[in-house]
């Protein structure tokens, strides 16, 4: 029996997309897949490009050169199927603060053509989903900022789009929110949703998304797996050791092989970088191990998604 | 001086809205136009200047009365929508300061327009018949104006938060400002000159007050300025006007002596409404600052007169049904207020027809009342369009909209269609109860009947697109309102007559006599600018929504 997983099938995919405002290029040339079911991160400083991208994919700006698909639809041509099979949330709330909520979900299905018989249980499924059933009857200027946020989430889910285009959705939360946020969005996901969601909670993110995407200037630096992304900048990795015995013949042990490019001391500890991009590094236990030191304690400095885009971008913008 | 940073924070900000310089370059223009007008209908004759001037004035006069409060009524209540009027409190500024800072740099600003308009002013002095003192007698007056304009700007401006609610504020405050204004000098003419200017036996307090308005505002300078020159003025006979009221006094300048001082008391007493109204408006914003949940009593308000109570559940499917129809344009009318809108005006006009039909004369006058209610709805229309966009795009619902599958052709119709339901019912009851009146009155409906009917619908059907264009075209309500009033009703009105003038200058033997082929030629003419101008506007319209070059003011998370 065959175990081969079957090949990931696009759901979005853009190739050399530029966008010119003016003289200057928001994106220059951007080629990105974003596959069914992932859940994709797409990370940048301010002004590299990132809402640009979600606004064309939204279908709300044409780009000035290049192409986009949305699950075989393209974006300027098929603007009205792109519009059914997604669903965007922008970096502001876009709502009537006179409105009450139910008022609001009832529009924008209404927008979206939903027959009104229906309405009336999608917009409750909805507000179940994102935990809002309570404040149903509420004004949306009463509610709070993570409210809202939801709020903005169930309008985007009203007419149970296949593909989600969040635009920090998680930013100006407090910790619960986010958390809580993250939840829904996970929950989405397994509904098999696909998300691409930009934001600067890299911590987050790292634990969230399968897949990430580092943008910077409108150009592409970096598109794959998150561990990739890891893996590609292990170069130069740090271990940190702590041995009982004599360290600084440790130090010694370490720097006359070839595999550590340096070794030294720090706060009774060793810290040792390696030279390589194996990821494997027992290499610095058999070192110490067969040269007659203690090892205590053997830990790697693992590298974070936050230390990942620092250092690949150098937070420039257009 | 601590009001010197919020002055110069305001005169800076002033500076940088190109409202400021759009409404300068009008004012001009307008005066401008007031001028040729004169000039087309009376020659620009010697000795003419004087009949030149006072249409000016009255042209100033009511500029000011127009734009000053609409320009000065968003100054307060914007700072406390952007959260920034909390901030000033912070630090030493009280209440009266921030107001002292916005009148004075409101004041100035309308003074700019003062300044855009006196070239045209002195057009009149070059041409002769204009006299020192009826200039003087002018300026004083349109400075008092000024005066209680800002007055009842600011007001407006303390006394709510919301923009729309603002602008409302400053028409009711203007009004009540403008009936103080014209009462304190009639007032004045009665006890406080030297003398009294009115021959009391004649007129009753409330007639005088007619004749002070036409003083003020209407063609009193104008007249003053004509008979100056006459060897039995103003004792010799005084045809019509505010004259009839005044006690006869031998020596002119004597007389115009006496009317000066009445002005210069009024422009006293003027600067310290102004003052009274500072103080008031400080102590408004001092109290009223702080965000603060309703009180009972407004709640109980707006549960009591502001939610349906009867037929609730055919209201609810009544809505339903319009937003499953036509989304967009169910946002015109979800509100109370948009509802408020329909059935308000069409109260008014029951009630005003059912008032007016008892009046013996109104069959004299019917035509002149019908076209100004007529003026008025067609007001109303343009003032709902021209804001209509502008939620949309403040709150950012309309990029939301726009990436929804109501593409950019549905936005459009569908706020048209809208803005056509919400006005409907009040345009229909009133074109039919004009036709049906003058039926009665002529046995048919006439032909300038006919022409004012033409010339309504068709405004009616082609202002919302006229303001909805501007809606989205300018950031600022008030060049939009102003720009859809000109394009929509008084661009049509003009261009045709400017048109012939201009081609009778160029090509002399050319006959601009148009066709009679229906009643209406004048008014068909008139129909086909405002058609082609909102056939322009409906097109940018689409383009601008089409490629999303229109600005966002967003409310960022």
């Amino acid at each position: 029996m065959s175990t081969e997983t079957a090949p990931p099938i696009p759901a979005v995919q853009t190739h050399g997309l530029t966008r010119m405002y003016g003289s200057i290029a928001a994106l220059s040339g951007l080629d990105l897949t974003v596959n069914k079911g992932d859940l994709f991160g797409f990370i940048g400083s301010n002004g590299a490009g990132k809402t640009t991208t979600l606004r064309i994919l939204a279908t709300f700006l044409a780009p000035s050169a290049g192409s986009a698909q949305i699950l075989g639809y393209d974006v300027v041509r098929d603007a009205d199927a792109v519009r059914h099979v997604i669903g965007y949330m922008p970096d502001f709330f876009g709502v009537y603060k006179d409105m009450e909520v139910t008022e609001y979900l009832d529009f924008f299905g209404a927008c979206y053509k939903i027959p009104t018989a229906q309405r009336e249980k999608t917009v409750n499924d909805v507000l179940e989903l994102v935990g809002l059933s309570e404040k149903k009857g509420s004004l949306i200027g009463a509610l709070s900022r993570g409210m809202q946020q939801r709020l903005g989430l169930a309008r985007v889910l009203i007419h149970d789009p296949q593909l989600l285009l969040l635009d920090e959705p998680a930013s100006g939360l407090d910790p619960r929110a986010r958390i809580e946020m993250m939840a829904i969005l996970q929950e989405l996901q397994r509904l098999g949703k696909t998300i691409i969601i930009s934001s600067h909670i890299l911590s987050e993110l790292q634990t969230l998304c399968n897949r990430v995407a580092i943008i910077e200037k409108g150009r592409l630096i970096y598109s794959g797996p998150v561990q990739g992304v890891r893996d590609q900048m292990s170069q130069g990795r740090v271990i940190w050791v702590r041995v009982s015995s004599d360290s600084a013949k440790a130090i010694e042990l370490l720097k006359s092989r070839t595999e550590i490019a340096d070794a030294a001391a720090s706060d009774g500890e060793i810290k040792v970088t390696l030279a390589g991009t194996d990821p494997d590094h027992s290499i610095v236990a058999d070192i110490l191990v067969h040269g007659g030191a203690k090892l205590i304690e053997l830990r790697e400095d693992e590298i974070g998604l936050e230390e990942v885009f620092m250092r690949v971008t150098r937070g420039e913008t257009q | 001086m601590i009001v010197l940073p919020v002055i110069a924070r305001e005169l800076r900000a002033s500076a940088r809205q190109p409202m400021t310089y759009y409404v300068r370059v009008l004012g001009a223009g307008a005066a401008l136009g007031a001028c040729l007008s004169f000039g087309m209908d009376q020659d620009f004759g010697p000795n003419m200047g004087g009949e030149l001037f006072g249409t000016l004035h009255i042209f100033v006069f009511w500029a000011i009365w127009i734009f000053v409060p609409f320009l000065a009524a968003d100054c307060i209540s914007r700072e406390r929508r952007e959260s920034t009027l909390g901030l000033l409190f912070l630090t030493r500024l009280r209440g009266k300061d921030i107001v002292i800072a916005k009148g004075f740099a409101h004041g100035l600003r309308a003074a700019t327009l003062s300044i855009a308009v006196l070239p045209i002013m002195a057009i009149p002095l070059l041409m002769g018949g204009v006299s020192l003192p009826v200039a003087a007698l002018s300026t004083l007056i349109n400075l008092s104006a000024l005066c209680w304009a800002l007055s009842a700007g600011l007001m407006a401006s303390s006394w709510t938060k919301s923009r729309v609610g603002a602008l409302m504020g400053a028409v009711l405050f203007a009004g009540l400002a403008l009936i103080l204004m014209v009462a304190t000098t009639a007032r004045l003419a009665f006890t406080v000159t030297p003398i009294s200017l009115v021959n009391s036996s004649d007129l009753s307090f409330l007639e005088w007050c007619g004749e002070t308005f036409a003083l003020l505002g209407g063609n009193g300078i104008k007249e003053i300025s004509s008979r100056m020159g006459s060897p039995n003025w103003p004792s010799g006979p005084l045809p019509i006007g505010f004259w009839r009221g005044f006690t006869p006094i031998k020596i002119p300048f004597g007389f115009i002596g006496h009317v000066s001082w009445m002005v210069s008391e009024l422009a006293v007493f003027s600067l310290l409404a102004l003052l009274l109204a500072i103080w008031l408006a400080g102590r408004k914003t001092r109290a009223s600052w702080q965000e603060k949940p309703p009180s009972v009593a407004r709640l109980w308000w707006a549960k009591t007169f502001c939610t349906p109570r009867l037929w609730t559940s055919l209201l609810n499917r009544w809505m339903q049904r319009k937003l499953q129809k036509n989304p967009i344009g169910w946002l015109e009318q979800r509100t109370w207020s948009g509802r408020l809108v329909t059935w308000g005006w069409l109260a008014v006009l029951i009630s005003v027809y059912s008032a007016v039909l008892t009046y013996p004369h109104f069959f004299r006058e019917e035509d002149q009342f019908h076209s100004a209610m007529a003026w008025m709805l067609a007001g109303s229309v343009a003032l709902s369009a021209a804001g209509s966009f502008r939620r949309e795009r403040d709150s950012g619902v309309m990029e939301l909209l726009l990436v929804s599958p109501v593409n950019e052709w549905g936005i459009i119709f569908g706020r048209v269609r809208g803005l056509w339901a919400q006005f409907l019912p009040a345009f229909a009851l009133l074109l039919g109860l004009w036709a049906y009146l003058s039926h009665l009155d002529y046995g048919v409906v006439g032909d300038h009947h006919s022409n004012s009917f033409v010339f309504f619908t068709s405004s009616f059907l082609c202002l919302p697109i006229i303001g909805l264009y501007y809606s989205l075209r300018f950031r600022n309500f008030m060049s939009a309102f102003i720009s859809t009033l000109l394009v929509g009703l008084l661009l049509p009105q003009i261009l045709p007559g400017l048109l012939a003038y201009i081609l009778g200058m160029l090509l002399p033997g050319l006959d601009l006599t148009i066709p009679t082929y229906f009643h209406f030629t004048g008014t068909s003419v008139v129909v086909a600018f405002q058609l082609i101008l909102t056939l322009k506007c409906l097109r940018s319209l689409h383009h601008r929504l089409q490629n999303r070059t229109f600005s966002f003011e967003r409310t960022a998370r």
